[in-house]
């Protein structure tokens, strides 16, 4: 059988020993696996336990080295290469680490704060983001605000010498946990739409932020409302100016489709190539008589359409650094998040139905295989394809700003 | 194919310089000689072939573009050729080109140093055209389980007999490279297109920009010499070569599909209805931005089953029946999009749409189409 080239085959002698060490590291300091469910995403964090599991891990890898690595050093971060960033996403992928959980924090905050930020935001809040010791939610979406974001109500007002806020905020990720929210507020009515929005760092932990936890069709309460009732918010932590929160928003959302697509696919192969063979193991434990889930010219057949979709996303890391074979120059990475979220629930798909009868067992029946996890990441798959913009307005976006077609 | 010095393996494709120089020489050269009212006019032709421009071919060096330099050719890799195959889709080029390349990859493999003496040279001068006679009838994509008998004709040679079917371009070729069985098995052997026995029968296709014909051979007696590769050995040469040539037939599909993809999108911008352009409608938008996805991940893909050619030989087979695999459900359905795109022009004679539909649909039937291809990476998957 023709295997996948394992990455470190092209490592320059300094790559494999940074490879090497990382993985001593790895085997030395994988946490033990907790009693509790482990998420697989940050959508996903919903308990105390889980949380604090998640933090020290995070802070492990963060005082290692391993977290931050291209963040310059007087912000927090470790000033190093890509390449180690992306030989690091490589090995907590392959030995399947537990997941950094800080991810509002680091692929949508910080970005936005090392962009749009003054000196003393930047240091102030950026090491505490890649440590993990605080923890970030994101005030984008309010219960009529989803896809058509420009429209945020929630309003606030400066009163001497500080704002405060009013408003509703949905959908808040890891909110229960939140220590800020980067908030998307308005903050003058008589503006047009866009012009009239502001973008905050807003504090958590205060009596005007009531967290109330949202229960998502799996049960759990990963995410939150947030209902803010006269919040106060030092002048210090307004971002950029007044009257700049949408452009500022943009920023975030572009590393946000980003990330929860992976970025430039440097290295998310690993993840779309583990899951392939995952489902591929699964369906030869899968028995129904004397033959296999794989033994079904259908599953095989499918399975086959996601390991030839996976190669795409490894390859697609390849050609993202070939200008000359670009149609569009920003089409592979704005496309990313809409391709990756609709082909991982495809895949999710797929790993519940091959399992036939077993296909109906719940998260937590003892008759479930592996527990149910199947088919909970299948529920879960929901998120990234409606998180960040759903298909359809990502499809928009693509639409409109790579092909240039009308808008609608 | 065989190179000079082992190359390291490198998983990452590297296209430069030297691949874009390529392509803007080919883009030049082939919008001058295929632009769609010279593909128009040449495909009302019988061979849908100008000489002329084959032999402007030859002067630069694209005949012999895979053929070593010891032999009058410009010893490229199979990357180059893929970027070549590219542009010529992008221009549904005529003529037989693809198909003599594809003859060119298995006599690379196959060929001893005395037959690529006496061919290459001319290959690569455009003098000979050569092509693969594979298929028959009802053996689907199997080239060696076929009819056709080459029986010993003592120390002398074989004498063949039997019918070949879809063989691309045989009434441009000069040479046919026949699969036909002897008593050790399924064998490769050179075949003059103009030998006494030998009957071209032009067929019709639906891509009326691609010729191909029937062959039928009635005691074709050929030298000993006209054995390629060792007897009974031509389905491991084959099972070498299949991967190059799903490589190329993916590189041109995704050249065709990317054109008329463009095409669409252009129509969708100024075509208005209801009083806006229809791409503003998003039943329109949305299909075209599916049509996208799939096409950035096609050209990805067919780039790095080019490469693992040359470079990653434990995956080149297992890439380039994925590029394959790939490229046959999205190249037909990029020219599907692009007919409901045009709408009612679209369906029309006169519109170009059409050209590069076909195009998608004759590079899906070859070599395996995308439930094929499938079957054998789930058979990977599920060993083991």
């Amino acid at each position: 059988m023709a295997v996948a080239r394992r990455p470190e085959e092209e490592d320059t002698p300094e790559q494999a020993e940074y490879r090497a060490t990382l993985k001593k590291w790895l085997e030395k300091n994988l946490p033990s696996k907790p009693s509790f469910h482990l998420p697989l995403s940050f959508l996903e964090v919903e308990t105390k336990d889980q949380l604090d599991y998640l933090q020290a891990w995070q802070k492990k890898c963060y005082e290692a080295g391993y977290v931050g690595i291209e963040v310059a050093k007087q912000y927090g971060g470790h000033g190093g290469q890509p390449w180690q960033a992306k030989i690091v996403n490589q090995e907590f992928a392959r030995s399947r680490a537990p997941i950094l959980f800080n991810v509002v924090a680091m692929r949508m905050a910080m970005p936005t704060i090392l962009t749009h930020g003054t000196e003393e935001q930047k240091k102030k809040y950026v090491g505490r983001i890649l440590s993990g010791d605080d923890v970030w939610a994101q005030g984008f979406s309010e219960p009529n605000a989803g896809s058509d974001l420009g429209s945020v109500q929630t309003f606030v007002e400066k009163r001497g010498d500080h704002y405060i806020a009013n408003g509703h905020k949905i959908w808040t990720t890891v909110g229960q946990f939140g220590d800020y929210m980067i908030l998307l507020a308005r903050t003058n009515k008589e503006a047009k739409k866009h012009e009239g929005l502001s973008y905050f760092l807003l504090p958590m932990k205060q009596p005007g932020v009531e967290v109330k936890p949202l229960v998502k069709m799996t049960r759990e309460a990963t995410f939150n409302q947030v209902h803010i009732e006269n919040a106060k918010i030092p002048l210090d932590c307004l971002l950029g100016r007044e009257g700049q929160g949408w452009t500022i928003a943009m920023t975030t959302l572009l590393h946000e489709r980003g990330a929860s697509g992976g970025g430039d696919g440097q290295g998310l192969h690993v993840a779309f190539e583990g899951a392939v063979a995952r489902i591929g193991k699964l369906a030869k434990e899968v028995k129904r008589g004397k033959s296999r889930a794989i033994d079904d010219p259908v599953v095989r057949d499918r399975l086959a359409q996601m390991a030839i979709e996976a190669e795409c996303v490894r390859q697609n890391g390849t050609r993202l650094r070939v200008q000359a074979l670009h149609d569009w120059p920003m089409g592979l990475l704005l496309m990313s998040k809409l391709t990756y979220s609709e082909l991982m629930m495809r895949m999710q798909e797929l790993s519940v139905e091959l399992q036939g009868p077993a296909a109906g067992q719940g998260h937590g029946s003892p008759n479930a295989i592996d527990g149910g996890s199947w088919q909970l990441a299948h529920m879960n798959g929901y998120g990234p394809i409606i998180g960040g913009g759903t298909s359809e307005i990502q499809k928009n976006i693509i639409g409109e700003r790579i092909l240039g077609l009308a808008k609608g | 194919m065989a190179k000079k010095e082992a190359k390291a393996a490198v998983e990452r494709f590297e296209y430069g310089e030297k691949q874009e120089l390529l392509r803007q020489s080919a883009k030049k050269f082939l919008a001058e000689h295929f632009s769609t009212e010279k593909v128009r006019k040449l495909l009302e032709e019988e061979k849908a072939h100008s000489e002329s421009t084959w032999r402007q071919m030859a002067d630069l060096g694209w005949h012999g573009i895979l053929i070593p330099e010891d032999f009058g050719g410009a010893e490229l890799s199979i990357f180059e050729l893929g970027v070549l195959l590219e542009e010529m889709g992008w221009n549904v080029a005529t003529g037989p080109y693809l198909h003599a390349q594809l003859a060119v990859l298995v006599l690379l493999e196959a060929a001893n140093t005395k037959q690529k003496k006496s061919l290459f040279p001319s290959i690569a001068e455009g003098k000979i055209i050569p092509t693969l006679a594979l298929w028959e009838k009802d053996q689907g994509w199997d080239a060696t389980a076929g009819g056709v008998k080459a029986k010993k004709a003592g120390k002398k040679g074989f004498v063949l007999s039997g019918t070949k079917l879809f063989v691309g371009d045989a009434q441009n070729a000069d040479l046919l490279v026949v699969t036909a069985s002897t008593p050790k098995g399924p064998s490769l052997f050179l075949v003059d297109a103009r030998a006494k026995g030998v009957k071209i029968t032009p067929d019709k296709l639906v891509d009326e920009t691609r010729r191909s014909a029937r062959v039928d051979l009635k005691n074709v007696a050929v030298s000993a010499d006209a054995l390629l590769g060792a007897e009974g050995k031509a389905a491991g040469i084959l099972a070498k070569v299949y991967p190059r040539i799903w490589s190329a037939i993916s590189a041109e599909m995704v050249g065709a599909a990317r054109r008329v993809f463009r095409v669409s999108v252009d129509y969708a911008k100024v075509r208005e209805q209801f009083g806006r352009p229809i791409g503003a409608f998003q039943g329109v938008k949305h299909r075209l931005v599916d049509r996208m996805v799939e096409l950035e991940n096609a050209r990805s893909l067919v780039y790095g089953a080019l490469w693992a050619q040359d470079h990653e030989p434990a995956r080149a087979e297992r890439v380039a029946r994925m590029a394959k695999a790939y490229l046959s459900d999205v190249g037909p359905r990029v020219g599907d999009t692009a007919v409901r795109t045009h709408g009612g022009i679209g369906f029309t004679w006169e519109c170009d749409v059409h050209l590069f539909w076909k195009r998608l649909r004759w590079g899906q039937s070859q070599y395996g189409d995308a439930a094929y291809h499938r079957a054998f990476i789930g058979d990977e998957l599920a060993a083991g």
